[in-house]
C-alpha cells in the first residue's frame, strides 16, 4: 500500500541544498506519513545530512558524475526506478527547470499524472487535493490526481519551509545511478550565463518596483539606490517597459517575471491584474501612490498616500540610518 | 539537431537525435502576421476534422480531475502610513519596516 510522501531533492548550481527541499520536505511532513527525499546528482552526498535535519525519515543518494547536469535521460529513469522501490502515495517536487523536465515524464512512466506549479495541498482522506493558480494569478484551481502516486511540483517559496533540527537522524542510502552514457540521447554543448547585474529578480529578497506613476525613466534612479539601500533588485511594470523607460528584462507581472521576495515595494504602480498575477505569492507588498483608490492599497500590507518623489528620498535615508545603526 | 534552450539565468546549447519532441519558448521569434491576402486564402482552405478513432487514439481514463476554480480571497490588512509631511511618511514606513524585520 502506497503511503508517505517522496521529495525529488536537488542541489543549486554550487552545490549547496536547493532552497526549494526544505519547503517539500515540510509539504510532506504536514501530508502526514514519512518523508523520503531522493538526492540526484554530482556531489550531493554531503546534502544527505540536511535533508535529515528538516525531518526527512531516510534519505536516498544517487551521486554519479553523469548527474552533474539535469538531463531527462538520466534522471527520469533514476526517479521512477527510486518512485517504484519507495512506493509513495505522494511525489513532489520543486517547479524548477529540473522539476518541469521530469515531473510529466515520471507520471507517464509511472501511470499517473502530475499537476504542475501547485502553492497549497491538503489530504482529503487519501486524496491529496494541490491547488494551483491559474488564469494568469486571478483565480485558484484545485485538482485531485486519479493515479497512485499523486505527483505535484511545487512553485518556490508558496510554504513554509520545514525547520531545521541538527540534530535529526536519518537513514541514508547510497544507490548507484545505474544510466551511462549512452542512455542519454540529448548532450548539452554548450551553457552561457546571462551576465546578471547586481542581485537577480527572481531571488531578490527584496524588490522596488516602479510603473508609470515615477512620470519617466530618470524615476528609476532613486528606485534603483532604494534596491541597493535593501540589498534588492528593481522591478518595473508593463506599461513602463513598453514605454522603454526601463528593460523589459525586468518587467514583473503576466508577461514579464514571477518574483516571490519577502518584501515588495511597488512606487507608482495601480495593481492592474496582470501586474498582480507576478507577485500573488508575495505576503508583504508595500505601496506608494498618490492615488488613495489605487486598486493596489487593497492587495497591500502598507499603504503610503503621497508623493513618491519626496517619500521615496527620505524612506531611503531612514532606511540607511537604520541598518548603519545595526 | 541543435537548439538552444532558455534557462532561468541564461542559454544552452543542446544536441539532440531525430525524432525530437521540442517546445518552444515566447523568446523563438517574432510571429508571421498574415497579409490580408493569406488570410483571405485561408478562409477558402478545407479544413478536414479527424476523429480520434481516425487516427487510432482511444481516450485514455482521466487522470487529473478538477474539483474547484474559484477566485481566492486575499484578506489583507492594510495600514495606512500617515504623516504631516511625505518625508515623515517615508521615514514612519522605514521604522514600520524595521519593526516588521523585514529591512
Amino acid at each position: 500500500m502506497a503511503s508517505g510522501t517522496l521529495v525529488i531533492g536537488e542541489a543549486t548550481e554550487d552545490g549547496k541544498l536547493n532552497p526549494v527541499v526544505p519547503e517539500l520536505i515540510g509539504i510532506g511532513s504536514r501530508l502526514g506519513g514519512r518523508v523520503t527525499v531522493a538526492l540526484l546528482g554530482s556531489g550531493v552526498e554531503g546534502l544527505a545530512r540536511e535533508a535529515a535535519a528538516f525531518g526527512a525519515s531516510k534519505v536516498i543518494v544517487v551521486d554519479d558524475a553523469i548527474l552533474k547536469e539535469y538531463q531527462g535521460d538520466s534522471y527520469v529513469p533514476i526517479a521512477e526506478r527510486i518512485a517504484k522501490e519507495v512506493d509513495p502515495a505522494v511525489i513532489v517536487m520543486g517547479q524548477t527547470m529540473m522539476g518541469r523536465d521530469m515531473a510529466p515524464r515520471l507520471a507517464q512512466r509511472l501511470g499517473t499524472a502530475v499537476a504542475m506549479d501547485c502553492v497549497n495541498f491538503e489530504m482529503q482522506g487519501d486524496k491529496l487535493v494541490a491547488e494551483r493558480p491559474c488564469y494568469g494569478g486571478s483565480a485558484r484551481a484545485r485538482y485531485t490526481i486519479n493515479g497512485t502516486p499523486q505527483i505535484a511540483t511545487v512553485r518556490a517559496k508558496a510554504q513554509e519551509p520545514a525547520e531545521r533540527d541538527d540534530s535529526r537522524q536519518a537513514e541514508v542510502v547510497k544507490q548507484p545511478a545505474g544510466v551511462g552514457e549512452g542512455d542519454v540521447r540529448t548532450r548539452i554543448v554548450e551553457r552561457r550565463k546571462e551576465k546578471a547585474e547586481g542581485v537577480r529578480l527572481e531571488d531578490a529578497k527584496v524588490v522596488v518596483s516602479g510603473g508609470r506613476g515615477l512620470g519617466g525613466p530618470e524615476g528609476f534612479k532613486p528606485l534603483e539606490e532604494l534596491a541597493d539601500v535593501l540589498g534588492g533588485a528593481v522591478g518595473a511594470s508593463r506599461a513602463v517597459c513598453d514605454l522603454g523607460w526601463y528593460p523589459v528584462a525586468n518587467q514583473v507581472g503576466l508577461t514579464g517575471k514571477v518574483v516571490t521576495p519577502d518584501l515588495y515595494i511597488a512606487v507608482g504602480i495601480s495593481g492592474a491584474s496582470q501586474h498582480m498575477a507576478g507577485i500573488s505569492s508575495v505576503k508583504n507588498i508595500v505601496s506608494i501612490n498618490k492615488d488613495a483608490d489605487a486598486s493596489i492599497f487593497k492587495s497591500s500590507r502598507w499603504a503610503v498616500v503621497g508623493d513618491w518623489k519626496e517619500i521615496v528620498p527620505a524612506f531611503t535615508e531612514k532606511v540607511r540610518q537604520l541598518k548603519a545603526s545595526g | 539537431m541543435t537548439v538552444e534552450r532558455v534557462l532561468l539565468d541564461g542559454f544552452e546549447t543542446v544536441e539532440a537525435p531525430t525524432p525530437a519532441v521540442v517546445t518552444v519558448s515566447n523568446e523563438l521569434g517574432e510571429p508571421r502576421y498574415p497579409q490580408l491576402r493569406q488570410i483571405m486564402m485561408a478562409a477558402k482552405k478545407e479544413v478536414k476534422p479527424w476523429t480520434l478513432g481516425e487516427i487510432g487514439i482511444s481516450v485514455p481514463e482521466k487522470r487529473i480531475t478538477l474539483e474547484a476554480l474559484f477566485v481566492p480571497e486575499t484578506k489583507v490588512e492594510t495600514e495606512i502610513i500617515e504623516g504631516d509631511t511625505p518625508r515623515e511618511k517615508g521615514e514612519k514606513l522605514a521604522v514600520r519596516l524595521r519593526e516588521a524585520k523585514l529591512i
